[in-house]
């Protein structure tokens, strides 16, 4: 059981990171509009950006 | 015999047999109602966007392609004056802007819009929103502009007005965003805990070793602190927040007990004890914050759909250019570019911009939104006009004297800080009752916690900590703003936008109905079916006429004239003197010639002559065209078709037991046509606004709860009398500001439904209280004995939360016999 020791700083480590991208999402906006996330699945859509240089 | 109504593939009302579009979708020829949705449905298909058909959960809005009004509008944003507020530039040549956009009605929409943008040259990135109303777009400005994505948005039938992200919108984003973190650190803490937590459950049972019990608490104590201390502030700031009022508020019972609680726990840490409860605070603090998230994203979506309309629109005015000594040209303009001095024409019915100075002889103002003097004014050259006062009989020229506040948007701005601000009164009562819920329960707490200090100290800490958590009165205070604000989402989704919160109260207590009949019961256009002329020997374009003596007056009769325009060949004349007097007609000068339009007998009285009266058709409306030179002109056969859905909305409210009234200012025989097929009995003819007041007035004195619907300028009054206004969306600017609620898309079958659904919130809000009243009267007696843990009560407390909050969501879909919306 000594292993504990070493596994649930592992786990607060794990607990952290998942934390930071959590965040890290907010920031970039995914969580902004939950709603038509299931409606997009889908429509299959390519994504919503258009590369000017291609046009 | 019944045939089947057939119904417009794109927008769903009926279709007229006399004009069939149709468009080739998805292997079928498809009906369309008119030529903006068959151009609207190719476009569609044009694009090979097709799958939207299949996709869409609604019928969309009618389309109005040709909208000058819009048409107007959008072509203002080539002003880089104008459009340079709501662009921002972000790398060289790219912009990016927001818009708001009318008539999304589902994620298939987002979906159209997104993709039918983007096939445009110059088009970077997309974002569409389905809960704000709101698409992000950035662009190319050197390969398209402005206009034509605002053009194109209207080709494919939705209306986009470009939008400011107001301060308040980033605050309100950015408090979501920490709402979203904190419940990400307390959720995910909680999982951390409730691991250690059952290993030190199984170890009561199994006698664990205490040098793991003591590193489990230790681990607990260091995932628990971030949870407490960051998404638990939410709680303790607002207790403080209530403290520094006096005032004792639920969040300071939840902090007292998360103190409690945390405190004792890091005490019997550092004491290596025999228990810890930092599981019930991380479990407590995760489902509180999960409960104010919901309620707040509830309050959010209702905001914006509410806010959707009244805020997008920039204001326009037409602006009156000098060119040489007497010569003007019109030109229209963003309120925003108004200066001082400015001369700016106010056409009848439309509000005046901001203080100003009459130009024009006489006047007739209303100052009702300013003075509440009911009655309007007469004003003179020279005198002062307030921003906000109403123009009521003829267009008049004005001059600008100051740019304070756009009365119109300060007006509306009003508005909005009322919903948010004013409270129901069945939530102030909730929020009493849970006060002293509070107070009661802090003095419950202290003797329960006396008497286990003699009984068995040891149990102090857990059994006042159970009671504190168990009593703590979240159901109540939580539900009911929960439902009140997912009942006013569904209604909004729907087109009724309510702006008084005291309307979903109102509408279950509703006796009497009583509805204006033009605009409202009928659509508020007319049309011109046909000229019966008078006078053969006079060579005069009668319609031509009619035409220059209408287009200055927003009344439903002038769209008779106004939109016919297209099809003859029709020349704008200077007309002088012009007057509109409500309810009888419109004179005017055009070249050496006087002329009236409107009832037989305000037409006749200016060329007093007699004629053999003309035997009209029931269904329709005439007006008379008269000069003073020439006599009797033409009369004009003007068509206002009835709604399609007011029959059926009629007899669905009469169903309800509720009586129906009729109050028009009409006095044609066609009122008595629509009265019978309707099937009113009580009407009142020819009423003007001291008739309409009154006659609410006396059903008011029967204790009687009047409901009103109307949309004209001169049921503005009325409306405010009656317990609950509410104004159809294509009604004038001031009666919808004025009115308890707004029916977009004038879809007259809401107004059963929205009372249906009120009672349903109703029916909720009380389930909730009654929930939460015997969930807490019965654990409490348990709590106090000792006999529940605090987690346990804390378990309870979250789920008996989240019950009554699912419960109020469940108003979040206006489900109508099984089928969805409608």
């Amino acid at each position: 059981m000594v292993i504990i020791y070493i596994l649930i700083p592992i786990n607060l480590i794990i607990f952290i990171i998942t934390i930071y991208f959590f965040f890290w999402g907010i920031k970039k906006k995914q969580f902004d509009n939950l709603d038509i996330i299931p409606d997009k699945i889908i429509f299959e859509d390519k994504n919503n950006t258009n590369n000017i240089d291609t046009k | 015999m019944i045939i089947k109504e057939r119904l417009c593939y794109h927008c769903g009302l009926s279709v007229n047999y006399n004009n069939l579009y149709t468009v080739y979708i998805n292997n079928k020829n498809r009906l369309m109602c008119c030529i903006g949705c068959k151009v609207v449905a190719e476009t569609i298909m044009k694009h090979g966007l097709s799958k939207y058909y299949n996709f869409r959960e609604n019928y969309n809005l009618t389309a109005d392609v040709n909208n000058n009004d819009i048409l107007n509008k959008i072509s203002l944003y080539k002003d880089n004056n104008v459009s340079k507020k709501f662009i921002s530039n972000i790398d060289g040549k790219l912009n990016s802007s927001i818009f708001i956009i009318d008539g999304i009605t589902c994620s298939a929409c987002v979906w159209l819009l997104e993709q039918s943008i983007l096939k445009l040259n110059g088009i970077y990135e997309v974002t569409v929103s389905l809960s704000t109303y709101r698409a992000k777009i950035i662009w190319d400005s050197s390969v398209i502009n402005i206009s034509t994505i605002l053009k194109n948005i209207l080709h494919i039938g939705y209306k986009a007005y470009p939008y400011k992200l107001k301060q308040e919108e980033l605050l309100n984003k950015a408090k979501f965003d920490t709402f979203l973190k904190k419940i990400c650190v307390s959720g995910l803490g909680m999982m951390q805990v409730m691991m250690f937590a059952i290993a030190l459950y199984a170890g009561e049972f199994n006698d664990i070793e205490l040098e793991y019990k003591y590193y489990m608490y230790i681990v607990s104590f260091i995932v628990t602190t971030p949870v407490m201390f960051y998404s638990g502030s939410t709680f303790f700031f607002s207790a403080y927040r209530g403290l520094k009022q006096k005032k004792i508020n639920m969040d300071f019972t939840v902090s007292l007990a998360l103190f409690f609680a945390y405190f004792f726990s890091v005490y019997m840490v550092y004491t290596k004890g025999s228990v810890v409860y930092f599981d019930s605070v991380c479990m407590f603090i995760f489902f509180l914050t999960l409960g104010r998230f919901l309620e707040l994203k509830a309050k959010y979506n209702a905001f914006n759909t509410i806010n959707k309309l009244l805020l997008s629109c920039p204001v326009v005015v037409n602006l009156l250019k000098k060119i040489d000594n007497d010569s003007y040209i019109e030109k229209i303009i963003s309120i925003d570019d108004v200066s001082i001095n400015d001369e700016i024409i106010v056409k009848v019915g439309e509000v005046i911009p901001m203080d100003s100075i009459l130009l024009d002889d006489i006047a007739i103002i209303d100052e009702s939104i300013l003075t509440g003097e009911e009655f309007p004014i007469t004003k003179k050259f020279g005198n002062r006009l307030y921003g906000g006062s109403q123009n009521i009989n003829k267009p008049i020229r004005i001059k600008i004297k100051k740019l304070k506040n756009d009365s119109q948007i300060s007006h509306i701005n009003k508005l909005i800080e009322y919903t948010t601000t004013h409270k129901p009164h069945i939530v102030i009562l909730a929020n009493k009752v849970a006060s002293l819920f509070v107070w009661a329960v802090l003095v419950l707490t202290l003797f329960i916690g006396i008497f286990w200090i003699y009984k068995d100290i040891d149990k102090v800490i857990p059994v006042i900590l159970s009671v504190l958590v168990v009593t703590c009165p979240c159901a109540l205070s939580l539900a009911t703003p929960i439902a009140m604000t997912a009942s006013m989402f569904a209604l909004a989704q729907n087109g009724m936008l309510i702006s008084k919160k005291h309307v979903l109260e109102g509408l279950t207590l509703v006796t009497h109905i009583v509805f204006d009949k033009t605009g409202t019961l009928t659509e508020n256009k007319f049309e011109l079916k046909n000229v019966y002329m008078l006078n053969k020997s006079v060579n005069l374009n009668v319609i031509e006429i009619a035409y220059n003596l209408e287009k200055n007056i927003l009344h439903p009769i002038s769209t008779a004239f106004i939109n016919n325009i297209e099809n003859k060949n029709i020349l704008i004349k200077q007309v002088k003197n012009i007057t509109y007097l409500p309810n009888m007609g419109i004179e005017g000068e055009i070249g050496d010639d006087l002329y009236r339009i409107g009832k037989r007998k305000f037409s006749l009285n200016l060329c007093s002559e007699k004629f053999s009266s003309f035997t009209p058709k029931t269904e329709y409306i005439y007006v008379l065209l008269t000069s003073k030179k020439n006599g009797p002109l033409a009369w004009f056969e003007l068509y206002n078709k009835l709604r399609d859905d007011a029959k059926e909305s009629i007899d669905i409210l009469k169903n309800s037991n509720l009586k129906i009234h009729l109050l028009t200012g009409d006095s044609s025989k066609s009122v008595k046509y629509l009265s019978k097929h309707l099937d009113i009995n009580n009407i009142v003819y020819n009423a003007n606004i001291e008739t309409k007041i009154n006659y609410i007035k006396k059903l008011q004195k029967n204790k009687s709860t009047v409901l009103m619907i109307g949309d004209g300028i001169n049921d503005a009054p009325a409306l405010n009398q009656s317990h609950i206004s509410i104004s159809m969306g294509s009604g004038a600017d001031i009666t919808k500001s004025k009115s308890d609620a707004v029916l977009l898309y004038d879809k007259l079958k809401m107004i059963p439904y929205s009372i249906k659904h009120a009672k349903k919130t109703k029916k909720i809000i009380i389930e909730n209280f009654i929930w939460a009243l015997l969930y807490n009267f019965s654990m409490v007696p348990l709590a106090a004995c000792g006999l529940i843990e605090p987690y346990f009560a804390a378990i309870g407390m979250s789920l008996s939360s989240l019950f009554v909050v699912l419960n109020s969501l469940r108003l979040r879909n206006l489900f109508i016999k099984g089928k969805k919306k409608w």
